[in-house]
């Protein structure tokens, strides 16, 4: 117990979610999170900046995928520039850009390579680590969403029931 | 000036017959004038394009257009424009898809591509940002599209690359071919007009694409705002977004039979006893998801993975949508949703359009049912009413162009001349291109749209049904009298489908969906206005370029004559903007518009559309001081090299454009 109240004071409240089958089957392939998210952070709309990005499997599955802003975090230890890190204020995990070099040389980036959600993470056409950053409390993304897929989740109610949604989908998409 | 927005500016010419791809700037002026899709192209075909040229010529160009909001969350701006000479009608043939497509041209940053020449062999090309290249499509000649685009997907490795292709239909040049965009995902084509046959001629199997390119935004600001005006309009509609959500388009289908305007038996009655087992809740339990195309805010009307999963009509398939169950559905007495769904999936494949092929099939069966056919001039086949193996082998027939199918690949225009002996009368289309469900009989608005459009029958062109939202004061504002709300007189329905013709264009020509441009029309009031002041704001905020909605009305004004310019170049006048006889002669039989036919308001109500449009009420021809002042002086030198336009006006035309301060006022 003790080492699970460590864990909550150390990570966000809420955390971004596609969850629960259901959820899913409403997702309408449209992207509008996708770019959506490039415009914020980016002031462009580019599918290629987004750090969510809308999987389809070509047969039917279609799953957004998102940084879960998960307990473990083996990307923060992963990375040899010490990128990573959390945020003081709103305790989410976010990536410094000035530091991040996107692991040049290397196939993949380290903390890729460590993320145990499929697609969560990826690379900036610079070279740089894209990561949901929550935007900074409020996700743009859930609310451009009319499908519903997305949602935030508060942690302390539904570590539960989300993380189960969530590693069920990170299952299927391997 | 320069562009700074989502528009780059950048015209991707490919010459197929040499196999260089070269780039060029686009005017800037042309981003004000004709906007941008269907506007662009337009003016790019009618600038390469020579009166008289015949369609599969290699010097008929095809353009793919990517609206300047596509590509940017702007929602539900993911129309792909494809513009070209039409094989079908000889008119400027433009059809436009949703899907991916055209926001993936913008990221490999092109706003146009345009493909002229031939290759010598089947080819499909390969664009990756600034890379293209023409590779060799022999194994893929001959594969349905859904084939085609797995097996491009499967030679490229990579599952985020966006197609376009053409089925067998395009490649045997069946007159109305068509494009599908996607099919590897779920299907979203560019029915009409017969693009996919244009692109058959030119050999090209596919086009494949990706790009990781930025699309910029002007200014970022406005965009958010005009964002959250665009959410609080659909709040306003709540209840018109979840009847598209939860049945799709195919709800209308409903809407026709109750309104007794069913497209049934190839036009002969506006009602079916059996219209039920086809309509959107039949269709309810075969339905996959709810999906949208790129950018879908909230729409959502596509029915992706609608499958039948036994049976003989074991598919999967987007769709159907409406027009789709009523051309194929009602049109020609199939009453198995079934077999409708099945029937769809194979129109898809073959890549042929469903309205059209609907629409001649129908025909042929009218003539076989008077006599006119026999078995001898079907091949052996019974042409019985909703025989589903009978039009299985039919579309089978015609996609191949064997035998009697190589009459009926022409469509029913050109089969009635083939046929002869009075088959004329059965043909439902106008300038060439078959009806679409919505009986023009009982609603002057209707009929005018459909005989007016410059690509031939319509119902996406002019919003007729417009007099079920519009009040009599905005009717009064917008310059076309209280009269044009009473659908059984003429008066001011000219005006009107002037009006909303200019507006049709505009969805088109910036890249929205037209979804959500009905939408915001739909139980509150003026709000028409209110969809065109959202569309200024978005053009100007992803743009760049200041519009007011003056200009923007002006802008579709100006695209639709110069559609209408190069119709008459090809030799279209006032005797071509007809009804088939049908809607003359014979009342609707039974159904709400028991009794009713067209008559001679017909004829005042076209009198007065030509006035409202500055035309000649005589001919139909644009005058020239009207395309003077569109800047259209090029059209107007070009009619008047042909004979078809004197090099001054004999008489003084008024000019009766509403008066846009008022109407801007209310804004």
């Amino acid at each position: 117990m003790k080492k699970k109240d460590g864990l909550q004071t150390s990570r966000p409240a809420y955390i971004l979610a596609a969850d629960g089958k259901s959820a899913l089957e409403k997702c309408a392939l449209c992207r509008m999170c996708e770019l959506v998210c490039s415009m914020r952070h980016f002031d462009v709309s580019n599918p290629c900046r987004s750090c969510i990005t809308v999987v389809y499997d070509g047969k039917g599955k279609v799953k957004p995928q998102v940084c879960i802003q998960c307990p473990t975090h083996p990307c923060v230890s992963a990375c040899p520039k010490g990128a990573l890190g959390q945020d003081p204020v709103t305790r989410i995990y976010v990536v410094d850009t000035d530091k991040c070099d996107g692991c040049r040389g290397l196939q993949t980036p380290l903390c890729m390579e460590a993320c145990p959600v499929p697609g969560a993470l990826k690379l900036s056409p610079e070279h740089k680590l894209l990561k949901c950053d929550l935007c900074g409390g409020e996700p743009i993304c859930i609310k451009t969403c009319y499908a519903g897929v997305l949602r935030m989740v508060d942690r302390k109610e539904g570590t539960q029931t989300t993380f189960k949604g969530v590693k069920t989908l990170s299952k299927e998409t391997r | 000036m320069s562009y700074h927005g989502s528009n780059t500016g950048t015209i991707l010419n490919i010459d197929l017959s040499s196999g260089k791809a070269t780039k060029t700037a686009m005017p800037m002026q042309w981003r004000r004038d004709y906007l941008g899709g269907r506007g662009t192209g337009a003016r790019i075909v009618y600038d390469a394009v020579s009166p008289g040229l015949d369609a599969f010529s290699p010097s008929n160009p095809l353009v793919l257009s990517a609206p300047a909001l596509t590509g940017t969350p702007v929602p539900e701006a993911a129309r792909l424009a494809i513009s070209t000479k039409s094989p079908l009608t000889g008119m400027l043939g433009s059809s436009n898809s949703g899907g991916w497509f055209a926001a993936e041209m913008k990221f490999a940053g092109y706003d146009e591509i345009i493909l002229s020449g031939s290759a010598d062999k089947p080819t499909y090309i390969w664009i990756d940002d600034e890379r293209v290249e023409l590779r060799d499509a022999g194994r893929l000649w001959g594969l349905s599209a859904v084939a085609t685009a797995n097996a491009i997907i499967e030679e490229l490795g990579d599952r985020g690359i966006h197609v376009l292709c053409i089925g067998p239909g395009g490649e045997n040049l069946v007159k109305y071919a068509n494009i599908v965009t996607d099919p590897q995902l779920c299907v979203h084509a560019s029915g009409r007009n017969g693009t996919g046959a244009v692109l058959g001629s030119k050999k090209i199997k596919a086009i494949a694409i990706r790009g990781s390119g930025d699309v910029k935004i002007a200014y970022p600001d406005k965009f958010w705002g005009a964002l959250d005006e665009y959410k609080k309009a659909c709040a306003e509609d709540a209840t018109h977004i979840a009847i598209r959500t939860t049945y799709g388009t195919a709800r209308t289908f409903q809407m026709r039979q109750k309104l007794g305007e069913l497209q049934v038996k190839n036009n002969t009655m506006g009602v079916w006893d059996r219209a039920d087992q086809i309509d959107a809740e039949a269709l309810r339990p075969y339905v996959g998801r709810a999906g949208g195309c790129m950018a879908c805010f909230n729409t959502r009307c596509h029915r992706y993975f609608t499958a039948v999963p036994d049976g003989p009509f074991q598919c999967v398939v987007n769709g159907p949508q409406y027009v789709c169950i009523s051309s194929i559905g009602s049109n020609l007495l199939v009453d198995d949703i079934e077999a409708v769904i099945y029937l769809n999936n194979l129109c898809n494949n073959y890549g042929i359009d469903t309205s059209s092929a609907g629409g001649t099939i129908a025909f042929a069966m009218e003539c076989y049912e008077k006599g006119i056919l026999t078995k001898k001039d079907t091949d052996g086949l019974d042409l019985k009413w909703g025989d589903v193996t009978v039009i299985k082998e039919l579309l089978r027939k015609i996609v191949f162009r064997e035998g009697f199918g190589n009459i009926l690949a022409e469509g029913s225009k050109a089969a009635a001349r083939i046929i002869g002996k009075g088959s004329e009368y059965y043909s439902m289309q106008v300038k060439g291109s078959e009806l679409t469900s919505g009986d023009p009989r009982g609603s002057l608005g209707r009929a005018l749209g459909y005989a007016t459009s410059t690509r031939g029958s319509d119902h996406l062109r002019a919003f007729p049904d417009i007099y079920l939202y519009v009040k009599p004061a905005e009717a009064e504002m917008l310059g076309w009298g209280v009269k044009a709300l009473d659908q059984s007189r003429p008066e001011g329905k000219g005006r009107m489908v002037m009006w909303t013709e200019n507006l049709m264009v505009l969805p088109d020509a910036i890249g929205t969906c037209k979804n959500s441009t009905f939408r915001s029309l739909v139980g509150v009031g003026n709000l028409l206005w209110k969809a065109l002041c959202l569309g200024r704001k978005f053009y100007h905020s992803v743009t760049g370029i200041d519009l007011s909605e003056e200009e923007f009305l002006r802008a579709g004004e100006r695209i639709f004559n110069l559609e209408r310019c190069f119709a008459v170049r090809e030799g279209i006048d006032r005797r071509d903007d007809r009804l088939p006889e049908r809607f003359f002669k014979e009342p609707l039989p039974e159904g709400p518009r028991k009794g009713v036919k067209l008559g001679q308001d017909f004829d005042i109500a076209l009198k007065e559309y030509y006035e409202a449009r500055g035309w000649d009420p005589e001919t139909g021809i644009p005058t020239r001081k009207k395309l003077e002042q569109l800047r259209l002086k090029f059209a107007a030198d070009d009619l008047h090299q042909l004979g078809k336009l004197p090099s001054r006006d004999p008489v003084e035309v008024p000019d009766i454009s509403p008066n846009w301060k008022v109407v801007n006022d209310s804004c």
